[in-house]
């Protein structure tokens, strides 16, 4: 049995994410906020806890506050678990964002 | 003085036929404060001057608890017949939008023994009178004004002794013209001399609970008139009158030579008017008052209206699950049985939480005590508790939709479409946890951490909007040390992934269980059953 987070984020990565809708709404849903919830339901269930945003920024995504984009890597991150304490939370942050930035297979949605 | 000692004659014979006048010594202060200096007031916690007007909490943009009081310095001494007049003009303005407005803003006379102060409740838009002696008593009424709407807001409260001893409060909009509404907001009759009799001071106080309104008060001015001789009515006699100098403000010193004018213009008035108005005016309050009054009797009298949680009694709680009764029960979670309970007395519907689990730890009171801070919208609110026999007891507001979980699944299994979610309803389910999550992680003075998200955690009230439940107890019962309870089924699918390696819960743990949820919302698929065809 696959988990819902593996799911989604396979269809995710496939470019069908919008096939994870419930069925049961026989399709009455407006398209782009389907997509936008679905995405930042997995970007919320991102494995490594650095990437996911924080509960006010997912407030500003659902209010469609402006200059706030939402990236979710089309692969779902594998998680390593270090014990390296010693890192502060920007050297995570950092390294979250060059390995985001180094991936070519991002899907962006940015809402204005 | 002729024409003052007529006007008062005038006043007296209408309201009174069997009182005499024996000696008409009055004694009259005024001050007036149409912006504040630091000269003859004190402010004490977290208030401050600024631009001439009065902040009694602090302005921030991060939900803070924070209380201030301004003191008019001088005390007022008393005389069984005093009369108070006092007006002033506040405003409650809520810097941020997101937080859940949870403030008071107080009017008070204090005595060593005695506190009566007027709340003011911008949440319910409510006005509390509440007097403190050996015993406590209350009265609230509605204020038909809406009190946090950022607007200043002029309060008239008046006290005269020769009528009838009533304490009346009025209310307005504060704007150049505003005037005082004719019909009070709150109207008691109370004897204050029976409660300050060795005079008081006055003042007022503001406080913010985890929320981020600032109260300002911008004008204040107030009369005060006493006769140092009373008159004489069999009940009062001479020989208790309090012949102490009344302090009188430097503020008052232009108010001494105004009085004569002010009270000039007064008795003109008021012999003008004469006495249809005041007979009118005697007979809609007296119906008021007696409305008032039919009222109390059938609140049992000065009941104190709370909206805090309080400590239930065990008889109580039992009487109304039908002593804990199989019918009753209406969920079951990790930590106890849910039953619904109707509470007779009052007619209220709740939901009971019980657990026989619980040690009886002090920490655990001392955290319930945050839960019980807590207010937000999107929160089940807690009613109350009951602690009794190794079993802890908490009484929440019943939510008659249920829970999210049986929400989204239930139709399904009956094959019935009628009743599924509708899409609106899921966004607004998403934003309004997300609301929640973000008001209990960033915006309330302690942060905290709910750690067990989940969609059968999440309730519906009557209007589908969501409500955060079971809150906190995860961590209250230690949930850390407790690997039984944290495999239980139904939180394991929601626990993210560094939290089941290391055990440590933190805002960002709490966010992958959102994530999670709003999967479920969005897909009408359950985390934890796997329901339909393999994907």
């Amino acid at each position: 049995m696959v988990n819902l987070v593996d799911w989604v984020w396979g269809l995710h990565s496939q470019g069908r994410i919008i096939e994870a809708a419930d069925r049961k709404l026989n399709g009455e849903f407006k398209e782009g906020e389907m997509k936008r919830l679905l995405l930042l339901g997995l970007s919320c269930a991102n494995p490594d806890s650095a990437q996911r945003p924080s509960m006010r920024r997912v407030l500003q995504i659902l209010n469609n506050e402006g200059g706030v984009s939402l990236v979710v890597p089309k692969e779902k991150p594998t998680l390593t678990f270090s014990s390296g304490l010693s890192l502060s939370l920007e050297d995570i942050v950092s390294d979250a964002e060059e390995d985001l930035n180094s991936d070519q297979v991002v899907c962006e949605i940015k809402i204005d | 003085m002729f024409l003052r000692t007529t006007t008062t004659i005038i006043i007296f014979f209408f309201f009174t036929t069997t009182m005499a006048l024996s000696h008409n010594n009055t004694n009259f202060f005024s001050f007036s404060f149409p912006s504040f200096t630091l000269r003859n007031i004190t402010l004490l916690g977290d208030s401050f001057l600024r631009n001439g007007l009065v902040g009694l909490t602090l302005s921030t943009t991060v939900p803070a608890s924070s209380s201030g009081t301004l003191l008019f310095n001088n005390p007022i001494t008393t005389t069984p017949s005093f009369s108070l007049s006092t007006n002033f003009t506040f405003s409650i303005t809520n810097t941020t939008t997101s937080a859940t407005p949870s403030s008071t803003f107080s009017f008070f006379l204090n005595s060593s023994h005695t506190l009566l102060s007027l709340h003011f409740h911008p949440n319910q838009n409510h006005l509390t009178l509440d007097l403190t002696t050996t015993s406590n008593s209350s009265l609230t009424n509605p204020t038909f004004v809406d009190l946090s709407t950022d607007t200043p807001i002029t309060s008239w409260v008046d006290y005269h002794h020769a009528d009838k001893k009533k304490l009346q409060v009025f209310l307005n909009y504060s704007s150049p013209a505003s005037s005082k509404p004719q019909n009070p907001v709150l109207s008691v009759d109370l004897d204050l001399y029976e409660y300050f009799k060795d005079g008081f001071y006055v003042g007022f106080s503001g406080s913010t609970l985890g929320s981020t309104e600032l109260i300002q008060l911008m004008s204040w001015s107030l009369e005060f008139e006493s006769n140092l001789y009373p008159l004489i009515n069999g009940s009062s006699s001479p020989s208790s009158v309090a012949v102490e100098g009344i302090p009188v403000s430097s503020n008052s010193t232009k108010g001494s030579g105004n009085n004569r004018g002010k009270r000039f213009l007064f008795g003109l008035c008021v012999a003008i008017a004469g006495p249809a108005f005041f007979c009118v005016l005697l007979v809609v309050l007296g119906y008021v008052s007696f409305l008032k009054w039919r009222g109390l009797r059938n609140k049992k009298g000065f009941g104190t209206v709370g909206c805090c949680p309080k400590e239930f009694g065990y008889k109580e709680v039992k009487l109304a699950t039908k002593g804990f009764h199989a019918s009753r029960v209406i969920g079951k979670g990790s930590f106890g049985t849910v039953y619904k309970a109707l509470f007779e007395s009052s007619g209220t519907i709740a939901a009971i939480k019980r657990s026989r689990q619980y040690d009886g730890k002090t920490e655990f009171l001392a955290e319930l005590s945050i839960i019980a801070s807590l207010r937000h919208k999107n929160l089940v609110q807690l009613l109350g508790w009951c602690v009794e026999k190794g079993e802890l007891l908490l009484v929440y507001e019943y939510m008659p939709n249920g829970s999210l979980d049986k929400v989204l699944y239930q139709e399904c299994e009956g094959g019935n479409t009628n009743h599924v979610l509708s899409w609106v309803h899921r966004v607004n389910i998403a934003v309004g946890l997300a609301s929640v999550l973000s008001y209990l992680h960033q915006e309330c003075e302690q942060r905290v951490i709910h750690r067990d998200i989940k969609t059968g955690n999440i309730l519906l009230d009557g209007s589908m909007n969501p409500r955060l439940g079971d809150f906190g107890l995860a961590k209250l019962m230690d949930h850390d040390k407790s690997p039984v309870s944290t495999l239980t089924a139904g939180t394991m699918g929601y626990l993210a992934p560094e939290y089941l390696q290391c055990g440590m819960a933190n805002e960002k743990s709490d966010v992958f269980s959102y994530g999670v949820v709003v999967l479920e919302v969005a897909c009408g698929r359950s985390q934890l059953r796997g329901r339909g065809r393999r994907w």
